[in-house]
This record gives C-alpha cells, sequence and structure tokens, in this order.
C-alpha cells in the first residue's frame, strides 16, 4: 500500500511538472501557433483559435419582457466552433447611444419599421455609456468543444420610458458586441445558464 | 500451491491498483481542466443578442358605487362619478384623459347601487338628460384629467383603482321626476389617454377629474 501511494505521490509530481512547463510556453495572445520544427524532435501542431459567435436567440418564457422605463433579459446563443472548450467571463458592448432594431417575429426577418435603431426605439443595453469596460458574468460560462451554449443575462437591457408604441410586443437585435473575454479551457456545464452581470 | 492460484489474487492487486491510479489521474484531470488557459479566444463580428419587449393590454373601466360624500345629481347641476381602473399590464399605466361620447347620449338610471333594476321612467331613451360633463356634440372629444392617475402593474396594491371623477356628470334641467333618487350607469367613454410607466403609483381611493 505504501509503494502504491509512494507510486501515486510521484505520478502527481511528474503530471504537474508537465502542466507547469506547458503554461509556461503558451502564448498570452490570440494567435495562429506555428507548426514545430524542432530537429529530432518529432512534429506538433498547436490549434488554430477560432472566433465565438454570438447570435440571437429566443428567449425562453421565462425571460423579463421590456416595458418603457423597466429592464429586461437578453438570450444569447453562443457557438464555440473549436474542438476544445472555451470559457466566457466577460462582453465588451458597443458605443453609447446605439439602440437594437425592433422586429415582429423571433427569427428576426420582419423589421418593424416604427421600431428601428433610427427610429430610435430606445432599446438599448444597460451601461452602454461604459462600453469600453468588459461587463463581467456573474459567473464564467464554459461552452463545449464544437458546442453551443443559450445564455441568458438578466436585466442587461433597457427601455426607456420615451419608447414608441410600436415597439410594444417587438423582438429585439441588440447592438452588436465589441468583443469578449474568452480563454481556452473549462469544463462545460451544459446550459442554459443564466447570469447577471458587473458594470 | 500452484502459479494458477495466484492469478486472481495477482490480477485483483492490479485492478485495484489501475483503479486508484486511474482515480488520482482522471481527478488531476478535471481539477486543472477547470480553469481556463492563457489563450485567449476572440468574438465573430456581428455577434449580438435578443431582447423582446412585452405586449399592451387595455385597460377595463367599471362602475363603483359612489360614497355617502359624493356630490348628487339634481336637474340643471353637476354630481360625482366613481368608477374603478383595472390595469392588466406587468408594468403601471399612467392615465391622463379620457375620450367621451356625445352630449346626448344618456345614461340608465337604476333604482339600485348595484345598477341592477332598471329604472323605466328614467332610461336613456326617455331621457334621462345625465350625460357626462364637458362633452361636446362630437364622439371621442378629449378632456384632460387635473391631475395623472398612475394605476398599478397587475397584482400590485392600489390595482383596481377607485377614482372619483369631481363634477363630471351633469343632469339636464329638463331630466325628468321619476329621475329622482336613483343610481346611473354612465355611457360607456370612447377611449382613455394612458401610456405605460409612470412614477409614483397612485393610491386608491383617488380623486381626479376634468374641468374642461
Amino acid at each position: 500500500m505504501l509503494r502504491l501511494l509512494v507510486a501515486a505521490a510521484a505520478l502527481l509530481v511528474v503530471v504537474l511538472a508537465l502542466l507547469a512547463g506547458c503554461h509556461g510556453h503558451t502564448s498570452r495572445h490570440r494567435a495562429l501557433l506555428p507548426r514545430s520544427n524542432a530537429p529530432g524532435g518529432g512534429a506538433a501542431a498547436g490549434a488554430r483559435i477560432a472566433d465565438l459567435v454570438i447570435t440571437g436567440a429566443p428567449a425562453p418564457s421565462s425571460a423579463q419582457r421590456l416595458y418603457p422605463g423597466t429592464r429586461g433579459d437578453v438570450a444569447l446563443s453562443v457557438r464555440n466552433p473549436n474542438p476544445f472548450p472555451v470559457t466566457l467571463r466577460a462582453v465588451r458592448l458597443p458605443a453609447a447611444t446605439v439602440y437594437a432594431d425592433g422586429f415582429a417575429d423571433a427569427t428576426l426577418r420582419e423589421p418593424k419599421p416604427d421600431c428601428a435603431a433610427t427610429t430610435p426605439s430606445r432599446v438599448a443595453w444597460v451601461d452602454k455609456d461604459s462600453p469600453a469596460s468588459a461587463h463581467t458574468f456573474s459567473r464564467t460560462v464554459v461552452v463545449g468543444a464544437k458546442a453551443t451554449v443559450l445564455l441568458i443575462v438578466r436585466d442587461a437591457v433597457s427601455m426607456e420610458t420615451t419608447a414608441p408604441t410600436a415597439c410594444a410586443g417587438a423582438f429585439f437585435k441588440m447592438p452588436s458586441f465589441a468583443g469578449v473575454d474568452a480563454a481556452v479551457g473549462g469544463v462545460p456545464a451544459g446550459g442554459p445558464v443564466t447570469v447577471t452581470w458587473r458594470g | 500451491m500452484s502459479q494458477a492460484d495466484h492469478m486472481p489474487t495477482r490480477g485483483r492487486r492490479l485492478t485495484r491498483r489501475t483503479k486508484i491510479v486511474a482515480f488520482l489521474v482522471g481527478a488531476l484531470m478535471v481539477a486543472t481542466g477547470a480553469a481556463a488557459s492563457n489563450w485567449i479566444v476572440g468574438l465573430s463580428a456581428g455577434s449580438s443578442g435578443e431582447a423582446q419587449s412585452g405586449t399592451i393590454a387595455n385597460l377595463t373601466i367599471t362602475t363603483s358605487v359612489p360614497g355617502a360624500n359624493a356630490d348628487v345629481l339634481y336637474p340643471g347641476g353637476p354630481g360625482d362619478v366613481v368608477i374603478s381602473i383595472t390595469n392588466p399590464n406587468k408594468f403601471p399605466v399612467t392615465v391622463t384623459g379620457f375620450n367621451l361620447p356625445t352630449n346626448t347620449t344618456y345614461a340608465n338610471g337604476y333604482t339600485d347601487s348595484a345598477l341592477t333594476t332598471a329604472a323605466a321612467a328614467c332610461s336613456a331613451a326617455t331621457p334621462s338628460t345625465v350625460s357626462w360633463a364637458f362633452s361636446t356634440a362630437t364622439s371621442g372629444s378629449a378632456h384632460t384629467l387635473t391631475s395623472p392617475l398612475v394605476v398599478a402593474a397587475t397584482g400590485a396594491a392600489n390595482n383596481p383603482l377607485v377614482v372619483t371623477l369631481s363634477d363630471d356628470a351633469a343632469m339636464g334641467g329638463t331630466a325628468p321626476s321619476g329621475c329622482a333618487g336613483l343610481w346611473f350607469k354612465m355611457p360607456s367613454f370612447t377611449g382613455v389617454v394612458a401610456t405605460a410607466g409612470g412614477g409614483t403609483v397612485t393610491t386608491s381611493p383617488a380623486t381626479s377629474g376634468w374641468t374642461s
């Protein structure tokens, strides 16, 4: 039994050492990693890292709807095209005073002319006045390899009191995000996932 | 004891050891995999989300019994009207005015406050000459309340909101004597001027009305 414990401890030390070595050589920048050309060292391939794709998704019936002067929930379909999991921690918002376009259908194909971003719809991201800062989720969201997760962000959207009546009963395509804070790795927990964000 | 007799015991030892090592390695992988790495992932251009707004349901206005202090109608004089406004929406609604029927649209008289027993000698067709004050010959004339009414969201306190419309009923000077001591069901509003949202919810019962 003692031999077994010693062997397990040794294995643990070796694996940790290997992992520490790997971390020491990874780039902090998103990049196409070059293939190794080290002579006699064999060939290894670094992974290409593809961008996450976030699209609008019909929110579940439990999601908070928008009314003039209130906040509502937003539904995000987060797709990870990579063959490894990705952890999403935060999003960055677009410039201030960018409003959403209203649509008559959940698939966002039939625009509502009197409830467009240029009307304006008066529907925007909460904290849109601080677009440069990352808005961190209340918990990390791990999207599995080549998987998609439905993400509900509570109270992330606001409708101003001056929103036109034509915006009642509409679906909104929110202004595009300026970026995300995401990294390779993590253990997927499945979905859908509900979070809030901190400005 | 033969070599074969030792095999099952050795097999059990290997199986147990294999299980322990596999457990340790698995636990280690899970532990290290729980954290994201330093490899940064970007976002595809145009990435966005979807939100949805709620629909708007109409307010419901019903009659309510005037209190003992309400102004009652006499020929040629005004009287109070009491209404109950129900807001079925999930948000408060601010009412700023009403649209009235024509000034020749009259109320029906009843002998009871529940408005169940009609007074034959004091109906709209008689006519009772009881109509909305400041109504005109044009149906749909708009009349602004002296103070806006904020009706709470459905399920909240003060919804329905009982409102006394001060002196907003009128009885003509030619009203028949059969209209004395009755309750009147006022002609239906043709519309309401209301918007979603509002400030402080109006406490029930409230008093408002129009004066022109």
